[in-house]
């Protein structure tokens, strides 16, 4: 972490995450207001929606804007029942 | 998505792994980074660096015995998302109560020892009245201040009143606190007739929103009253509903919102 952490970071799963930040945040938002707001060019954005939506963490809505999908949702809510419990047995 | 189903589209390989680390975290706890990388089937190299991008922007954070655990990113993730769509959706339903009834509508709610407006939308046959997002209203001279006095238990009402006197806005001002209580016992929705300000009229009714106690307002213009008063409390308690609905099902991450205290109280409403 001291020399550089910026260089030794994998920038596609980094920007990824950023998009479901963004997307969460201000959903549902077009490609196009995506790769703006986190100054993508519109293929890279392209590239990495298009992996997040095979996936199901996002969901692209017929009028071309992207949500958070169901993959991401049902583990959220696995989390929600899975967290206090987590914090009662004092893990981690 | 088919159109171009003969050519498989071309995915992020680390980030699609990079995913699966944080599904395998929320699948089974905290985890070393080799029982990462023998849950996943990635290398462990990989899996170290990986991990390393996961860590810097939150998704995972590191635990005891070198176990790596869910990071703050991922509640505030679901909060972020549950609070914006449970905002739009209570925005749609604020506007199109504001077209049914041609009212101003608001939304109040109860912030520290006060009540506070947190959504305003004007109609522009509504005469103007100051109201704002973030402005404290007198409980005892609006609708939406007596909808939610009256859901407080009697300590609590008497805490509100020690510290906000009953000031007379208008003559028609109500200062007794005998003639309140009268009004807080009716269960219909709340009204103030130039109570608060001449020429308005205010019906309020009550916003379950989990947790929050809040109300939902409509203002018209005094003149509108003896009409439409019914069918405005109509439509109001109907948008209520619905909205209370709309927020509840919007919510589906409840656990880790009340978990996070503070962030609680920001809620859509």
């Amino acid at each position: 972490m001291v020399a550089g952490p910026e260089k030794t970071l994998v920038r596609s799963l980094q920007r990824g995450l950023q998009i479901i930040n963004v997307v969460a945040e201000e959903g549902p938002l077009q490609a196009k207001q995506i790769a703006r707001s986190m100054t993508l060019s519109l293929p890279t954005a392209y590239h990495l929606l298009r992996t997040l939506v095979h996936d199901s963490y996002l969901a692209r809505l017929d009028d071309g804007g992207y949500v958070l999908g169901d993959r991401f949702r049902s583990e959220l809510s696995e989390l929600c029942e899975s967290r206090p419990l987590v914090y009662a047995a004092g893990r981690g | 998505m088919l159109e171009h189903s003969a050519a498989p589209p071309t995915l992020i390989q680390s980030l699609q792994r990079g995913m699966h680390l944080i599904a395998a975290v929320t699948e089974h706890g905290p985890l070393t980074a080799r029982a990462l990388s023998e849950t996943t089937g990635i290398a462990l190299p990989t899996t170290y660096h990986l991990l390393r991008t996961l860590v810097h922007e939150g998704y995972l954070a590191r635990a005891t015995g070198g176990r790596y655990a869910l990071g703050d990113q991922l509640a505030s993730v679901t909060q972020l998302e549950s609070r914006a769509r449970s905002l739009r959706l209570v925005r749609e339903q604020m506007s199109e109560l504001v077209q049914e009834a041609r009212a101003s509508v608001s939304i109040g709610v109860v912030r520290g020892v006060d009540i506070v407006i947190s959504q305003f939308m004007a109609h522009p046959c509504t005469p103007r009245f100051e109201c704002w997002p973030g402005m404290t209203i007198p409980g005892h001279a609006t609708a939406i201040g007596k909808n939610i006095l009256a859901r407080m238990d009697s300590e609590r009402r008497a805490d509100y009143f020690a510290k906000n006197p009953l000031d007379k806005l208008t003559s028609q001002t109500v200062t007794a606190t005998w003639r309140l209580e009268k009004d807080f016992a009716d269960s219909a929705p709340a009204h103030s007739d130039q109570e608060f300000r001449y020429g308005i009229s205010c019906a309020a009714a009550a916003l379950d929103a989990g947790g929050t106690v809040a109300a939902l307002g409509a203002a018209y213009a005094f003149t509108r009253a003896h009409r439409l008063r019914d069918r405005i409390d109509d439509l109001l308690t109907d948008a209520a509903a619905r909205m209370s609905e709309a927020v509840r099902l919007a919510g589906p991450c409840e656990t880790v919102v009340s978990f996070r205290e503070g962030i609680q109280n920001e809620a859509a409403i």
